[in-house]
């Protein structure tokens, strides 16, 4: 049995309302028509079909308050529907049942209407040159006769399928494209899930520059991995909500592109594009909003079929160089150089931004930064009693520069200063509650290959001094096949023995030195060798 | 000679204009109700259907009976389409609950 929708519900109620308001013996379409202007269904489609309700709303008021004059009772009763009132309810209804849809919107009141053809409202509706086909192609197609109205809808049908696979799939049809596929920054920021910014005042202070532009407003974060670029377009949406920023961006909002979400369920050809289209389409429409991409190599191939140019770079173009789609990306320099250089025409619509890994003491304020906001304490200066888990990290990271220099390596080499400053006091902090635990290990991410672990394992027994921290059975000597366990430390301990048992062609000063390790260690000829 | 005959037309250039002809809606007819005379009906029903349905008053409803009474045929009202539609079948259903054979019709204006 097919149910009024809750909006249609109020527009007829409304329509008698006004019928009573005026003391008409009747309700008639034209008083139906005027409630169904202020329902969200019905306004949609008739927008759609160009129609200027602002116009419509003043004739039909205008009507019926002139018009039907001869309707006025003096008698204080009800006002009836008319027959022609009731046909059209009737034929809602009953095309909604037949169709086998459960619920009777405002659009299908509003197609009824049509089929009366001497009414005023059916007549005020063809005066803007709104036919009912205009409707139905609008409705079942999302065909709209003003340019750039249409919105995507899928077939009928093939919609059914899709939503007795996936249940939730009917949701994401429904909601904004902006709700589903991208994530709200400034929402994030205001439910306190982002930590304020520390130092990157420049990068800031040119990002908002660019953003600011009337054209080529797209900032470009690149920088290596782990130096905190998507912690600046998080900082920034922190900073627009907490009003620390130019007027110009005072109202914006930044929204990050999920990608994942984008892809994720695209069936068929098409259904990709059409999703992104549909997200910038919200966002030109959204006042200041701001597209956040990370990671945004990943657009350049993304949806492209074989060999095809049209992929989701190329359907980001035209809008990132009107300017009506201000688009903060974010890559390494690697993926930068590999992927996005090769796209010149997409390399131009951005300006790029280096992020360059933090000063040493921005590092500390980093560290100290997230202390003071547990404890709920300004920060406090560090090196303080009772403050050496920081302490002890901080002074790691003034170490790391010389560390560095000197050839060392103390710290993970393949991490940039503010991550590895963290993950220095996060293992500072597990050291303290008494974990044992090699600072280097405790990082290590699940996806590194024996590869690294191995290489790594080369390092430390070529220091020698730090083999306390790996407990038996730890992953390293899980990870390392039985016998090169064994044969790591013998060739990695003198540097010069190691490489001429390995490649005595090429001088082992001309490589790096863990690239000498690796490739004995993975060479089951090595131990044999020694 | 037709082919000479529309570049002249349409000057040295050979083009034409196009015209598209735009149906103009037209604003919805008036419908007269009318009530059509019949031996049986008793005069003050019709009087009363007058009143209470058409909101005429009591001399006027009178007038009105009697025209229809004496040419057959007699306009009660005009109205928009789904008005005198629905007069139409109040007038008609009323008539029949209190089985009187008055007939009430509507015509375009």
């Amino acid at each position: 049995m097919a149910s009024f929708s809750s909006s249609l519900e109020q527009a007829l109620r409304r329509a008698l309302q006004y019928a009573n308001e005026r003391s008409h013996e009747y309700a008639t379409l034209e008083h139906l028509l005027l409630s169904l202007l202020d329902d969200r269904d019905a306004a949609a489609v008739m927008r759609a079909c160009d129609v200027d309700l602002d116009l419509l709303r003043d004739k039909l008021t205008g009507y019926l308050d002139n018009e039907l004059a001869g309707l006025v009772l003096d008698s204080h009763n009800d006002a009836q529907p008319t027959a022609g009132f009731q046909r059209v309810i009737h034929r809602a209804v009953a095309h909604v049942q037949s169709s086998g849809r459960e619920e009777v919107t405002g659009a299908n009141v509003l197609v009824a209407i049509f089929a009366e053809r001497e009414s005023h409202a059916a007549f005020f509706l063809q005066e803007q040159h709104m036919t009912r086909f205009d409707a139905v192609n609008y409705i079942s197609h999302g065909i709209a006769k003003r340019a750039g109205m249409s919105e995507p809808r899928t077939v009928r049908g093939v919609e059914e399928d899709a939503a007795t696979v996936e249940g939730g799939d009917e949701k994401k049809r429904g909601a904004d494209a902006l709700e589903v596929y991208c994530i709200n920054l400034n929402q994030k920021a205001r439910a306190g899930r982002i930590d304020p910014l520390i130092g990157r005042g420049p990068e800031i202070q040119r990002t908002i520059q660019v953003l600011c532009r009337r054209q080529k407003n797209n900032p470009l974060f690149v920088g290596d991995p782990g130096v905190g670029k998507t912690a600046i377009a998080e900082g920034l949406a922190r900073r627009i909500v907490m009003g620390d920023v130019p007027e110009v961006l005072a109202g914006s909002t930044i929204f990050q592109l999920d990608m994942g979400a984008l892809l994720a369920g695209t069936r068929y050809r098409g259904d990709f594009e059409e999703r992104l289209k549909a997200v910038m389409r919200e966002i030109e429409a959204y006042p200041g909003a701001i597209m956040f991409i990370d990671e945004i190599h990943t657009v350049i191939g993304a949806g492209a079929t074989s060999g095809g140019a049209m992929d989701a770079s190329n359907l980001l173009k035209p809008a990132l160089q009107s300017g009506t789609l201000r688009c903060i990306g974010s890559t390494t320099y690697k993926e930068y150089r590999q992927h996005f250089e090769k796209d010149r025409a997409l390399v131009r619509r951005f300006q790029k931004i280096d992020v360059n890994e933090p000063s040493v003491p921005d590092a500390i304020e980093i560290l100290k930064g997230p202390e003071a906001l547990f404890r709920g304490l300004p920060p406090r200066p560090l090196h303080a009693a009772g403050d050496q888990v920081r302490g002890r990290a901080v002074g790691q990271i003034h170490s790391r520069p010389q560390a560095a220099r000197q050839g060392h390596r103390r710290d993970r080499r393949d991490r940039r200063l503010a991550d590895a400053a963290a993950r220095a006091a996060a293992a500072e902090d597990h050291r303290r509650q008494g974990g044992r635990v090699d600072h280097r290990h405790h990082g290590a991410h699940p996806a590194e290959d024996g590869v690294e672990v191995r290489r790594r394992g080369a390092a430390r027994h070529r220091s020698g001094s730090e083999a306390g921290g790996v407990r038996p059975g730890s992953r390293r000597s899980r990870r390392l096949p039985p016998r090169s366990s064994s044969a790591a430390p013998a060739c990695a301990s003198p540097r010069s023995r190691s490489a001429a048992t390995c490649s005595p062609a090429r001088p082992a000063s001309a490589r790096p030195r863990w690239h000498a390790s690796l490739r004995c260690c993975s060479a089951s000829s090595c131990s044999a060798s020694t | 000679m037709a082919r000479n005959g529309d570049t002249r037309r349409g000057g040295d250039t050979g083009t034409h204009i196009i015209t598209k002809t735009r149906p103009k809606t037209k604003r919805p007819s008036l419908y007269k109700v009318l009530l059509l005379n019949d031996d049986y009906t008793p005069m003050d029903f019709v009087v009363y259907i007058l009143e209470r349905f058409f909101n005429k008053a009591p001399e006027e409803a009178t007038r009105i009976m009697l025209h229809v009474h004496q040419k057959g045929v007699g306009i009660c009202g005009v109205y928009t389409y789904e008005v005198a539609e629905t007069k139409v079948a109040q007038v008609t259903s009323f008539a029949r609950q209190h089985e009187h054979p008055l007939q009430c019709t509507m015509e375009k204006e």
